[in-house]
């Protein structure tokens, strides 16, 4: 049995789907079984950042209205042999056609099969987010070092806590510009850590590369000379229950929840 | 005029029921001109006759009834029952069917715009945004989204045009997933349509009516 974890974030646009497709992509080839679902209806580009657009002929609109049984609206990334799979929103319905239940039903499916289900989830505190947080077994949390998105951050985080996961949720720092926290006109990464008070996962800086290649239909993850996928690598190992020290700061990540499940020995 | 009147033309026997007579009394004139025939044994050659109506649509039960005259006599068969006049609904059925529609706006992503009848299609579709049509869609403009021709399940419909930037081709209940392989073959001067494997296949133009008269052979 696998586990589903949302990513999420509060306020729009601070990568929560590029993360989701760098972070699967990663696990997949360390060679998990990755299914990453886009809970982003009538928005959905989780597809269109891993190239995979041209392929979806059913979503996961038609699996929750019994349409097509849910193997069928899998679409597999031919990059990763059979590790990586897609079960993407539909982009002609609107939010409401899906169901708290419903969603339940195919995550549930979905954690028989694959190590890792990743859910992209959608914006805002409102009914997406709401049906993609209550099937999530743990939760990312994806914020940028500006006060907005650290305060939407701070209220996802409560929701969340709320709701008594089985693991609890861990942040990452996304579009981090090293120039500005040293000239100081940038939130320093620690200061967000002590206001959110939760485990840090990881921190991805800002690239150039990263927008070109999500334009392109990649992600970075093979990019040797990309800062940022060197991040998102160290991201998955963190998932995976491995030490890795964390880049910027040159401190070490304590092993989490997520080490009781993959840990390799602690 | 008399109620029913049989005449001979080069297409055969031919019996004219006339509209504006009543439809009962109309059927005992029909079996009084039969019997008046001299029909001979029943080794000769079966007769066909044309039942024309004129200006009257016979209901399903009429026509029934006036088969079942006809059975009485088997070496006489109905060839066909002809009417000058249709049903609305069918006739309207028919517009739609060969209605050719013009679309030239642009097809945002997440919009998805649904025809009866054949698409000249002159617009701007783009990622994310689909076409579907129940006949077959010419594209004049660029796409960039899903092309449906033949929903849901009419094989006979093709897609035409300059389609090597779709995302996906789909006619009846056949789906084409346009990749790096395939879009080369899918430039201007082609046609999609369904092959006799029940798949998509691409063709030059210019052997549009010898293959399309091939399918319909097959599908009838």
């Amino acid at each position: 049995m696998g586990i589903s974890i949302v990513v999420t974030s509060g306020k729009g646009g601070v990568g929560k789907t590029t993360t989701t497709a760098n972070v699967s992509s990663v696990l997949a080839s360390l060679g998990k079984k990755v299914c990453m679902v886009d809970l982003d209806i009538g928005l959905r580009n989780l597809d269109a950042v891993l190239g995979l657009t041209n392929r979806i002929v059913y979503d996961i609109v038609d699996v929750a209205q019994n349409r097509v049984v849910l193997s069928q609206a899998l679409v597999r990334d031919p990059r990763f042999e059979n590790n990586l799979y897609l079960l993407a929103a539909s982009q002609f319905a609107d939010k409401y056609v899906l169901d708290q239940d419903s969603v339940k039903r195919i995550i549930t499916y979905l954690k028989q099969r694959f190590d890792f289900v990743m859910i992209d989830c959608p914006a805002g505190i409102e009914y997406g987010f709401q049906n993609a947080v209550t099937v999530a077994d743990g939760a990312i949390v994806v914020t940028n070092p500006e006060l907005a998105s650290v305060s939407d951050a701070d209220r996802v985080v409560g929701i969340l806590e709320s709701m008594k996961m089985p693991i609890t949720p861990h942040l990452i720092i996304n579009r981090v510009r090293k120039n500005m926290i040293n000239e100081g006109t940038s939130m320093r990464i620690d200061d967000i850590v002590n206001h959110l008070r939760i485990p840090l996962l990881g921190v991805v800086v800002d690239e150039d590369e990263v927008i070109a290649a999500s334009n392109s239909g990649r992600t970075v993850i093979s990019d040797k000379n990309s800062d940022a996928g060197h991040s998102y690598r160290n991201i998955a190992h963190r998932m995976l229950g491995e030490n890795v020290s964390l880049d910027l700061f040159n401190d070490t990540k304590k092993t989490g929840f997520f080490s009781k499940l993959f840990g390799r020995g602690k | 005029m008399s109620n029913v009147t049989l005449k001979g033309s080069k297409e055969g026997f031919v019996v004219i029921i006339n509209d504006g007579s009543d439809f009962e009394q109309s059927l005992e004139d029909l079996k009084a001109l039969i019997l008046k025939q001299n029909i001979g044994s029943i080794d000769d050659d079966v007769i066909q006759f044309t039942i024309k109506t004129g200006n009257r649509l016979l209901t399903a039960a009429q026509r029934k009834t006036v088969k079942t005259v006809f059975k009485d006599y088997p070496q006489i068969e109905i060839k066909d029952i002809i009417s000058n006049v249709e049903d609305k609904d069918e006739v309207s059925k028919l517009l739609k069917d060969n209605k050719i529609n013009v679309e030239t706006g642009i097809v945002r992503s997440g919009q998805k715009l649904e025809f009866e009848g054949d698409v000249l299609f002159l617009g701007v579709l783009h990622e994310g945004a689909k076409i579907s049509t129940t006949g077959s869609i010419y594209i004049l403009g660029q796409v960039n989204g899903i092309v449906q021709a033949g929903y849901p399940d009419n094989t006979n419909a093709a897609i035409f045009g300059n389609l090597k930037n779709a995302a996906q081709l789909r006619i009846a209940d056949v789906i084409e997933i346009v990749t790096e392989d395939n879009a080369d073959k899918l430039a201007n001067h082609q046609f999609a349509y369904i092959d006799e494997m029940h798949s998509i296949s691409v063709d030059d133009l210019q052997d549009y009516k010898e293959i399309m008269n091939e399918s319909r052979k097959r599908t009838g």
